[in-house]
């Protein structure tokens, strides 16, 4: 009887923790748009393309949702990273067994709102406006970086990030081109919230 | 007979040289509590794994350090790990977990993988559903954020190892990976986790003490606004032992010191006390020696029941050290007068305590040997030393003892009070029988922390794992049929976790699947994703067509190197151990593991529980059958109705005491029914006292009786003030019992006749 109060009591604190959060998580911004993504594979002779929505929920989380050419949601939080197809149980990696996810979101979030200062301990960020008004950053990674990335490229205009490129060591890249991008205070849709909440975001 | 005493002197003298050459020789006082089980009832391979579980839980001790910045946090928990490091009182203190062990295992997961199967993708698998796979593995590569390399797809194109891996039992499901650190952060605090197993064993006072010192210096170091919540073995041991000693330190010093002061302003002399602690100690080192021969190891809880029962022996000596009040009495003439009395009470107690050597329970045998030996020695120190030390000359007793004396025999002469008061007294008893429960539970013996507990608590709910004594033993001729067994049972636990009976479990079957399902998960990939979908998938992917299958070889347990945590699972080959996660109701567990010969339920503090259980239940047999023998003694000497006249004080003490302290809410334990014994015994003693005291010696005789009585509150009564709820039981029965004794003892007098001696 003791032992089920306390699980009881610990699904409390958990939900009381993850109202906590989703309080806090509507006062910062909140990044939505569309992206196509262009992966190459090294050892493969077509890359994969795919299109669809991202939401990048501040400190929260990132939905990535691909479109087509199948729906496939991607769900990454402190927590870890779920991926839900229909007709699958949900995959799920929590950020114990796989402590580098910790840091990707970290680079993910950074990339995709242009906010390179959060990166500048483990790259060393290259910066250049051109006459058009479209900057381009070219980040390296320095010795601190704990990420088998040997390049990120970062294009955009003011504070848009158009495209990123992401070049990893054992040479698969990602091209990501991002547009539509809405900013604003919040709140995430109820979809969203649950997805994240479900995720342990 | 005139060198009686100097060969009395010299048997003690020999004891007394035996016990102390076998504690030289390092003859171990044994304290744990299983020995006591009888011997047929203990498998050493659930023994083992006793062992195994306290290695693994016994010494750890888990801290949880935070602070409102997490990088004030990391720092300060990095300063603790510190200190405690180079204190040299811990084994390892883990800030960051190493992951070396693992990365072994996942390398022999790629090589060796190709019949590991996640449970929710054997089940599609199961139901034919090969297609949703292929088209998870697809939505990873195209539209996932994680890389995927090429080479990983070559050799697991459907990502069945990916998934494997994922579901894989996640140990610290509330804690963030973070720089290497596991941490929380809950209400603006991060909190982080530092692991640590101490040097030596958690119940040594000297290691706890020095553990406890390290933590305090390290904490005293943390900067300000820090917190440290801790928990382990050693730190509730610390409190336990910390209150105990205070306890001991209050109720004996008072229950000395209030013996000392009742002897000596009775008796008006140290004398008496000296003599009655010498007969004690007498009896207790004949006793140890007795049981050490014999059994060549010495229980604790031998040496604290056997030495409480032992405490009966002052009656005898406060009866003969009252003959001083009697009337022209010289110390050689004072013993023969009560030696029928004191040898009539010495035999029912011998019987009582020797009927705990039927038993078959090992630790109630030596509690008899300890017993009759040591009452033994007791009884032949009073009648062969008292008399020869003796030099008090006769006087007369304090006013207010005569006076109290001879209100109770006037009180007990009135005809009605011989019926009255017993019927008064179980009238006051029997609606007790309402409220009259008993309880075993071992942790009753010891009273928690208040505060360790809340910060345990604390900890359970920041991490999300609580320390589980329980756990499934498995034990199998070898490796394989072990791992199937577990994984039977693997089945019925997945199933307790969905209605949310059980969270999780973690066993070896988990990480390492047997051969035989690694072959059965072989044969269903190639049936149902392989054959039908794999070429068209690897075309999907862009991959070159498949090669040629190599021929697969499983996965064994004793082929790959195992991460410490998961080797410490196994006992021997065949022998396992599988933990369940919190569990609502753990008889569910126990009934599910009936099925299955090769998986037993273990809750070691249930088997401590159970023998305290048994030996309550013994114990109660035993007195029954004490009383039936003492009541045939009683008859031979007082005829069938004296011999009821003397067995009913002590009869209704120990019915009615036990009754009584049931209103104060007081379960019977193991201990009430020592109590229930000792006052069996003692009541007994005061009865006959009572009986064959003749009209002259009436007076001084329930002198005694009182005086022993007082006594009997001041040692076992006080013990009722004990915060420990098991000692605290035991003292309550004590001093309702010999109150009821004491006050029924003069009726013992009804059916004499007047002319017998």
């Amino acid at each position: 009887m003791k032992r089920s109060l306390g699980a009881v009591l610990i699904v409390c604190l958990g939900l009381t923790i993850c109202g906590l959060s989703a309080a806090e998580a509507q006062s910062s911004q909140i990044l939505r748009g569309e992206y196509t993504q262009q992966r190459t594979l090294k050892g493969l002779a077509k890359p994969f393309h795919s299109a669809g929505r991202f939401v990048l929920a501040g400190d929260r989380g990132l939905i990535w949702q691909a479109l087509s050419p199948f729906a496939a949601t991607t769900i990454l939080t402190d927590a870890g990273i779920t991926q839900k197809m229909a007709n699958t149980s949900p995959l799920k990696i929590s950020a114990a067994q796989a402590p580098f996810l910790q840091n990707f979101r970290h680079v993910l979030r950074a990339s995709l709102s242009g906010q390179f200062d959060l990166l500048s301990g483990q790259f060393h960020v290259d910066k250049t406006v051109g006459d058009d008004g479209i900057w381009r950053a070219v980040l390296t990674p320095g010795d601190a970086a704990a990420l088998p990335i040997t390049r990120l490229e970062i294009t955009g205009r003011s504070g848009d990030v158009q495209s990123i490129l992401l070049v990893r060591a054992n040479g698969d890249r990602d091209l990501i081109q991002l547009a539509k991008h809405e900013r604003h205070g919040g709140p995430l849709s109820p979809d969203e919230a649950a997805l994240l909440a479900a995720s342990g975001g | 007979m005139r060198y009686r005493l100097p060969i009395w002197l010299a048997l003690v003298a020999i004891a007394l040289a035996y016990v102390a050459i076998a504690g030289w020789n390092g003859t171990h006082i044994r304290s744990n509590l299983l020995a006591l089980l009888p011997d047929e009832s203990r498998d050493p391979v659930v023994e083992a794994s006793k062992q195994r579980v306290k290695e693994l839980s016994f010494q750890k001790a888990v801290f949880l350090v935070g602070h409102a910045e997490p990088t004030h946090a990391i720092k300060a928990a990095e300063a603790l790990a510190h200190s405690l490091t180079t204190s040299q009182n811990f084994q390892t203190v883990t800030l960051r977990p190493d992951s070396s062990g693992m990365a072994a295992l996942l390398s022999a997961f790629q090589t060796h993988g190709q019949g590991l199967l996640s449970s929710s993708d054997r089940a599609a698998l199961t139901a034919d559903q090969g297609q949703n796979l292929a088209q998870r593995a697809l939505g990873s590569v195209f539209a996932g954020l994680l890389p995927v390399p090429v080479a990983t797809l070559e050799n697991d194109p459907f990502l069945l190892l990916h998934s494997y891996l994922a579901a894989l039992p996640n140990p610290a499901p509330l804690l963030r990976m973070r720089d290497g650190i596991l941490l929380r952060k809950v209400d603006g605090m991060t909190w982080i986790y530092l692991d640590t197993r101490i040097k030596g064993d958690p119940l040594s006072l000297s290691i706890q003490k020095q553990v406890a010192d390290a933590v305090t210096r390290g904490e005293a170091a943390l900067p300000t606004g820090t917190m440290l919540l801790r928990t382990g073995a050693v730190f509730f041991a610390r409190a336990g032992a910390d209150a105990a000693m205070m306890e001991a330190g209050t109720i004996g010093g008072v229950s000395i010191l209030g013996v000392i002061i009742l002897l000596v302003v009775v008796f008006r002399g140290v004398g008496p006390l000296l003599m009655n602690v010498a007969a004690i100690a007498i009896g207790i080192i004949c006793a140890a020696a007795s049981v050490i021969a014999l059994f060549d190891s010495l229980h604790v809880i031998t040496l604290l029941m056997g030495t409480s029962l032992i405490g009966v022996s002052v009656d005898y000596g406060l009866h003969y050290c009252c003959g001083r009040f009697g009337a022209g009495q010289t110390p050689q003439q004072r013993l023969p007068r009560i030696l029928p009395g004191l040898t009539l009470g010495l035999a029912t107690t011998l019987i009582g305590y020797a009927c705990l050597a039927i038993a078959p329970l090992p630790g109630l045998r030596q509690v008899a040997v300890f017993t009759v030996v040591g009452l033994g020695a007791a009884f032949i120190s009073v009648v062969i030393l008292f008399p020869a030390v003796d030099r008090a000359p006769q006087r007369a007793a304090p006013a207010w003892l005569s006076a109290i004396v001879a209100e109770l025999w006037r009180i007990a002469d009135r005809g009605w009070f011989r019926w009255a008061a017993p019927v008064l007294i179980l009238a006051i008893a029997l609606p007790g029988i309402a409220y009259f429960t008993a309880n075993d539970d071992v942790r009753r013996l010891q009273k928690q922390d208040g505060d360790l507990l809340r910060q345990q608590r604390q900890i359970e709910g920041i991490t999300g794992f609580a320390p589980q004594g329980h756990y499934l033993l498995i034990d199998a001729p070898d490796t394989e049929s072990a791992l199937r067994a577990e994984e039977d049972v693997g089945k019925h636990l997945d199933g307790m976790v969905a209605p949310g009976i059980l969270t999780g479990w973690r066993g070896l079957s988990q990480w390492v699947p047997s051969t035989h399902r690694q072959n059965q998960n072989r044969r269903l990939v190639s049936d149902r994703l392989e054959q039908p979908f794999l070429a068209a998938h690897r075309n999907r992917l862009g991959l070159s067509a498949a090669p040629d299958g190599a021929v697969f070889v499983p996965l064994t347990l004793e082929g790959v190197a195992m991460p410490k945590a998961l080797g410490s699972l196994i006992l021997a080959p065949g022998q396992h151990l599988v933990f369940p996660d919190s569990i609502k109701n753990p008889d569910e567990l126990a009934s599910l593991m009936s099925s299955n010969t090769a998986v037993q339920y273990v809750n070691p503090t249930a088997d401590v529980t159970s023998v305290l259980q048994r030996y309550r239940e013994r114990a109660l047999m035993l007195l029954a059958v004490t009383i039936a023998l003492t009541y045939l003694l009683l008859m031979w000497r007082y005829g069938w109705r004296g011999g009821l006249a003397v067995l009913a004080p002590p009869m209704i003490a120990v019915v009615a005491a036990p009754l009584i302290a049931s209103y104060a809410g007081a379960p019977m334990t193991m201990f009430s029914v020592l109590a229930m014994i000792l006052v069996f015994s003692i009541g007994g003693d005061y009865a006959i006292f009572c009986r064959e005291a003749d009209r002259d010696h009436r007076a001084i005789t329930l002198m005694a009786v009182l005086c022993a009585a007082m006594t009997t509150w001041l040692s076992f009564g006080l013990l009722a003030a004990s915060s420990v709820a098991t000692v605290h039981e035991f003292g309550l029965t004590m001093i309702i019992g010999t109150a009821i004794a004491v006050m029924l003892a003069p009726t013992a007098q009804s059916f004499k006749s007047r002319h017998k001696t």
